[in-house]
């Protein structure tokens, strides 16, 4: 018994200092390619944030918020961070580059599953330069409609900023006001081309709420059943309103302003769009075959801005 | 095992991972993605196939009580050195199983693999068989998790090449709009498994009674 249990001691011990010394032997003989791959996973965007840098190492780092996945030294030049946070709907990736004075190089999302149109914003130019440029001390800001995307990103340039300034002592005092951010609206595709002088159903046509008269210059405040009201699109929707200018005189639509745009965000909202709004501008209704062109994707909303100037001309009459 | 032949691992019928709920972890965490999924398998069922044949025969040369602490150890090694392989060759699976490839140290199927809840005298030959259809019944189950979870989740599936990280293919099946971010998230690993796990013993069932019809 005692020379069984003496065996099977000395079978536990060979077998625990064999696995110890092959894995000592194998970790060193993989820990070169384990490092190299890991910086060949990042190094197209490294060498976007460094361009002529050669020479990337992994650094080793702390980051107590755990939003921070890895660290890459670029040799006499500076840091990226490679950072990963839950976003609207799924986690996102991002590297941002720091140079050894601590201003940021370069900011890019890798990995983005959020809403095209809306969390995508953390994508598009005015919030990759209110990052781009700043320094480790500086705070961020959101964005107006894509606030948990962008929460997201600034709560991960945090973590950057934490651990870069305690690698480098650069004392944060945390008295930085946050730049606004002004997003860039998307450009709006027109779609067909309709006649404002046309027979409207009784649901679809404006109502007048306001009207002023100045000399020959005549303003209306429309209210008009756009998608929400007309397909129920919400709970309790409300119509979209429009102020519309005109010329009496000369026949002519001065100006067109969506005041109140109720239908689907980013889609119906796109009749505030300047492209959409200024093919109004100095449009003459004396020939009544005038026509308008519609938004593609957002028919049922432009052409309620359409009915609307249409209830505003044969109010003027 | 006792009345081996009533409890024989299949893919329907007792697998592992949702029949006997070994390994189960891992088919709830790394099934987000079928790159990982596909990867987790692969690993799972090579680390069975070696760990079966080790510890089969380590189990020869030491006595019962001394089984378990033995087979932790092997078992530990082969995991830290798989760890070590697949960080330094396919990092984009590393990646994406994190945590959960050293956690397999603890894995239960693996010590199932391994034999250490067997009191009976099996061969190594019998031990690789078992380890076999585990690991076929594993990766079955959680690449199908993964598939369903993939697609309802972002609407898309695609596969990326372990070694090089390039993407060999991608087909989108469901809009974003309609994608049901629930699927990539815990509850939605829950919920797939059981209603996975739900299937296969209908249809584990269902093959049971053919046979007992057939006789």
């Amino acid at each position: 018994m005692k020379n069984s249990m003496a065996k099977n001691i000395v079978i536990l011990l060979v077998t625990v200092l064999l696995s110890g010394g092959i894995l000592i032997f194998a970790e060193s003989k993989l820990a070169f390619t384990i490092k190299n791959q890991a910086v060949a996973q990042d190094l197209g965007t490294l060498q976007k944030f460094f361009p002529g840098v050669e020479e990337f190492s992994v650094v080793d780092f702390v980051d107590e918020t755990g939003l921070v996945k890895k660290v890459y030294e670029a040799k006499d030049t500076g840091y990226a961070y490679i950072v990963e946070n839950q976003g609207y709907k799924d986690k996102l990736v991002f590297a941002v580059a720091l140079d050894n004075e601590g201003t940021i190089k370069g900011y890019e999302v890798t990995r983005f599953n959020d809403t095209d149109g809306i969390g995508s914003k953390i994508k598009d130019e005015p919030f990759v330069n209110s990052i781009v440029g700043k320094t480790s001390t500086d705070a961020f800001a959101t964005i107006s409609g894509a606030t948990i995307s962008c929460t997201a990103i600034i709560v991960g340039l945090d973590a950057v900023k934490d651990n870069y300034n305690a690698m480098k002592g650069i004392v944060d005092d945390g008295t930085s006001t946050p730049e606004v951010v002004v997003p860039v609206d998307p450009p709006v595709e027109l779609g067909s081309s309709i006649m404002i002088f046309r027979e409207v159903s009784e649901k679809r046509q404006g109502t007048i709420t306001d009207k002023q008269i100045e000399g020959d210059i005549e303003t209306y405040t429309v209210t008009v059943s756009g998608y929400a009201v007309l397909e129920g699109d919400h709970g309790e929707p409300i119509p979209n309103t429009v102020i519309i200018k005109l010329n009496k005189q000369s026949k002519t639509i001065l100006s067109v302003e969506v005041t109140v745009a109720s239908d689907t965000k980013n889609i119906g909202t796109q009749i505030t769009n300047a492209t959409f709004l200024d093919q109004f501008k100095d449009l003459s209704y004396a020939d009544e075959t005038v026509e308008a062109d519609t938004i593609s994707g957002a028919t049922v909303s432009s052409t309620s801005v359409i009915n609307a100037i249409l209830a505003a001309i044969q109010a003027s009459k | 095992m006792n009345n081996y032949e009533n409890n024989k691992i299949g893919i329907f019928k007792n697998n592992p991972v949702l029949g006997l709920s070994l390994g189960l972890t891992t088919a709830l965490a790394v099934t987000t993605s079928l790159t990982s999924a596909v990867g987790m398998g692969i690993i799972m069922m090579l680390l069975l196939y070696v760990t079966s044949i080790v510890c089969g025969i380590v189990k020869k040369i030491v006595s019962d009580t001394f089984v378990l602490p033995v087979n932790l150890v092997i078992i530990a090694f082969l995991v830290k050195l798989t760890e070590l392989l697949v960080m330094a060759y396919a990092p984009i699976i590393s990646d994406g199983v994190g945590i959960f490839l050293p956690l397999l140290v603890s894995s239960s199927l693996l010590l199932f693999g391994a034999g250490t809840f067997n009191n009976e005298e099996d061969r190594v030959g019998n031990l690789l068989g078992v380890s076999v259809r585990s690991g076929l019944a594993y990766f079955f189950a959680i690449v199908l998790v993964a598939l369903i979870r993939e697609i309802l989740g972002t609407g898309a599936i695609s596969f990326v090449d372990p070694f090089s990280g390039i993407q060999l293919f991608s087909f989108t099946f469901i809009p974003t709009d309609y994608v049901l971010n629930l699927f990539v998230q815990p509850a939605g690993a829950l919920l797939v498994v059981g209603l996975v796990a739900a299937l296969f013993a209908a249809i584990g069932n269902i093959k049971k009674a053919a046979v007992k019809g057939g006789k």
